[in-house]
């Protein structure tokens, strides 16, 4: 049947590269991927040689990196498996902008689900730092249209800074006010950088051997908006990184997956939207949401929901429409038709930008179009900081990013989805003071997560749900 | 495609993080494309057209195989309707037509490696509305650099003119965004105003 799992799906083991970096000049690509799979391999209990056979038996690999241009290779995807000792295993790249590592993870679900391998290991990487940071930056803005919109001041940091006046010309004065959405703004970038102190592989941790020291360690609430504007209305400290690295996630079919490990996390919902690569082709629809079928049950039954969204403009250069259809599709295949913020204990999200924070907790239907801001401004601040890895949204809420996310642990971007799937699984199976050397950071008890991955301004979104299996 | 390595210097930055004895070399790479506009060509050769410039958006009106059933106005152009499948047709923005910033953004301290001279660069999504009786808006917004005298001034809703390059780089920045009124001397050094779109005319 369209839209579910033809059997189940388990994530059982991963790794990731020994450290983040903004540089690290002493391993190449695929040596960043060795450090990745020897530690999802080693954490199964199997030799190389096993896991191998196994591959050889009854599995495949998928490969996962966003821009050839970066380390100037083509093919990079068959040196990696060359050096992994996979072949003649099948093996392809998934490439899908900032989702690629998100969407590695969904397609080595969907080729164990459709039983063509029972088992199946996604490894992403990027290594960034070969170029310079100017010649990085003009390279990702290779992802917007070459003839259009790259012309045009082609930027990253500026696109999305774009959306977040437009965001704020869309909600300020009717739902919250610019003074809340700067607090709410500065609380995340926070919260990211600081959650990231306490997970030593983090790349701005302050006990990272390759972290520099202007960019590691503790910040400030006032340090986001001293950083300096990088595009109006954004600051330095409202970005993410540009990460060297690597991680690995092994999946497995249910029957493999509980004899390999006992505490598999299954995949109870897939979910990928789209959206226009130029932004301005994007519908400004009044009544958008409701047009295009694209509220989740929950909010169907408020009539606050459809008081608002009968008249918002959507999705219009403010929010995602394509996470949403992919957090709808994820959500059906899930069955879940509660409120997500009292569903997940735990999510990992793609904060590429303190404001993709605020549009993407929107998008999930985590609050209504709008309200982020207030999540995070009820945060405490004590010598002017949030809590380490705090609740969000109350008793029944959940935890947002613990890693420190895109802004406080690395954005390599093939690795980046791949990377969250990761801290996922480790949450779930109770490992994060082992992965991380912290404890702090370790989610009570976590039954249900969720992990979401973006590309572009949001062309390409993934959404992923999990559930504890033992 | 030329490549050409050389060792790198160890002083330079990028050894500063290795914790091995790695060597390291630099790599110059240098590519030239040719690459054709195809279906849009005649939109970058309208806005290759220095004081006669024009600025061309294709309309699909097969309204019936649309999902709003209503007709498709593109800008930025394309030949095919992505709804129903069919050619487009060419049509030109007059010359009262109304520009309006719908969002924007000054990248002021970082950008790529194309733009790091130019900064502060300004870049706005804008919307088009016809001169007609029902003040049809395009379907789509066009991202375009705006030169402002001071950017923090603009704001969502601002009126704005086109100008356009006087040596065309035959590019999509061959026109250029200014606020409606500016002053030629004002202009973004090595763009004119074009005898079919007015700066200075009020609306």
């Amino acid at each position: 049947m369209a839209g579910s799992l033809n059997r189940k799906v388990a994530l059982i083991s991963g790794g990731k590269v020994n450290y983040f970096a903004k540089a690290n000049p002493d391993l190449m690509f695929y040596e960043m991927a060795m450090q990745a799979v020897k530690e999802a391999v080693g954490d199964l209990g199997l030799k190389p040689k096993e896991f191998r056979k196994l591959l050889r038996e009854r599995g495949g690999v998928i490969i996962t990196h966003f821009a050839d241009h970066f380390a100037g290779q083509l093919l990079g995807e068959a040196l990696t498996r060359d050096y992994l000792g996979f072949n003649p295993v099948e093996s392809y790249r998934i490439v899908g902008g900032g989702a690629t590592g998100g969407l590695g993870v969904q397609a080595a679900v969907e080729k164990i689900a459709s039983g063509r391998a029972d088992i199946v290991i996604a490894v992403g990487y990027e290594k960034m730092s070969e170029v310079d940071t100017f010649q990085g930056n003009e390279f990702i803005a290779l992802a917007s249209d070459t003839v259009t919109d790259f012309p045009n001041g082609g930027y990253y940091p500026l696109y999305y800074a774009a959306m977040a006046q437009a965001y704020l010309d869309t909600f300020v004065g009717k739902t919250v006010t610019g003074e809340e959405i700067r607090d709410a703004f500065s609380k995340i970038a926070v919260m990211m950088r600081n959650n990231a102190q306490y997970n030593r592989r983090a790349q701005t941790s302050h006990e990272n051997p390759y972290a520099t020291s202007s960019t590691s360690g503790f910040i400030n609430i006032e340090d986001v908006t001293r950083s300096g504007i990088v595009a109006t209305p954004s600051y330095r400290l409202d970005c993410c990184l540009m990460t060297d690295g690597a991680s690995a996630i092994i999946v497995a079919c249910e029957d493999l997956a509980r004899s390999l490990t006992d505490k598999p996390v299954f995949v109870t919902g897939l979910g990928n939207g789209t959206d226009c690569m130029r932004t301005g082709e994007r519908q400004r629809t009044p009544g958008g949401l409701l047009k295009e079928e694209l509220m989740l049950p929950h909010e169907k039954e408020d009539p606050e929901y459809l008081k608002l969204y009968e008249e918002l403009e959507y999705p219009g250069l403010h929010s995602f429409r394509a996470g949403r259809w992919a957090a709808k599709k994820a959500y059906e295949m899930a069955g879940i038709h509660k409120k997500p913020l009292e569903v997940f204990d735990l999510i990992e999200i793609h904060d590429a930008f303190v404001i993709s924070v605020i549009q993407t907790m929107e998008d999930l239907g985590m609050v209504p179009y709008g309200h982020s801001a207030k999540l995070f401004n009820e945060l405490p601040v004590e010598n002017g900081r949030v809590p380490i890895n705090p609740k969000i949204g109350g008793e029944n809420g959940l935890y947002i990013n613990p890693s420190g996310g895109l802004i406080g642990q690395m954005h390599g971007v093939g690795s980046t989805g791949n990377t969250q799937a990761v801290d996922v699984l480790w949450q779930m199976q109770g490992k994060i003071e082992e992965k991380y050397g912290h404890p702090e950071l370790q989610v009570p008890d976590p039954k249900t997560a969720l992990f979401h991955s973006h590309a572009g301004t949001g062309s390409d979104i993934t959404v992923t749900t999990v559930e504890r299996g033992w | 495609m030329p490549v050409k390595d050389t060792i790198l210097n160890r002083q330079d930055k990028a050894y500063r993080h290795a914790r091995t004895d790695v060597v390291i070399v630099q790599r110059e790479v240098h590519i030239k494309y040719k690459k054709s506009y195809g279906g849009m060509s005649p939109y970058i050769r309208g806005i290759m057209g220095r004081e006669h410039a024009r600025l061309l958006y294709t309309i699909c009106d097969k309204a019936e195989d649309h999902d709003d059933l209503k007709p498709l106005r593109f800008q930025v152009p394309r030949a095919d309707c992505p709804e129903c499948y069919a050619p487009t047709h060419w049509q030109e923005l007059p010359g009262d037509t109304r520009f309006i910033v719908e969002t924007f953004s000054t990248a002021v301290d970082l950008a790529g490696i194309s733009f790091m001279d130019q900064l502060p660069v300004t870049v706005a999504w804008i919307k088009a509305v016809l001169p007609d009786d029902e003040n049809t808006e395009l379907d789509t917004l066009v991202a375009g650099m705006v030169h402002s005298e001071d950017y923090k001034k603009l704001k969502k809703g601002d009126d704005v003119r086109p100008v356009f390059r006087k040596n065309p780089a035959s590019n999509a920045s061959d026109v250029m965004w200014v606020l409606l009124g500016t002053a030629v001397e004002k202009f973004p050094s090595g763009y004119v105003e074009s005898k079919n779109y007015r700066v200075q005319k009020n609306f």
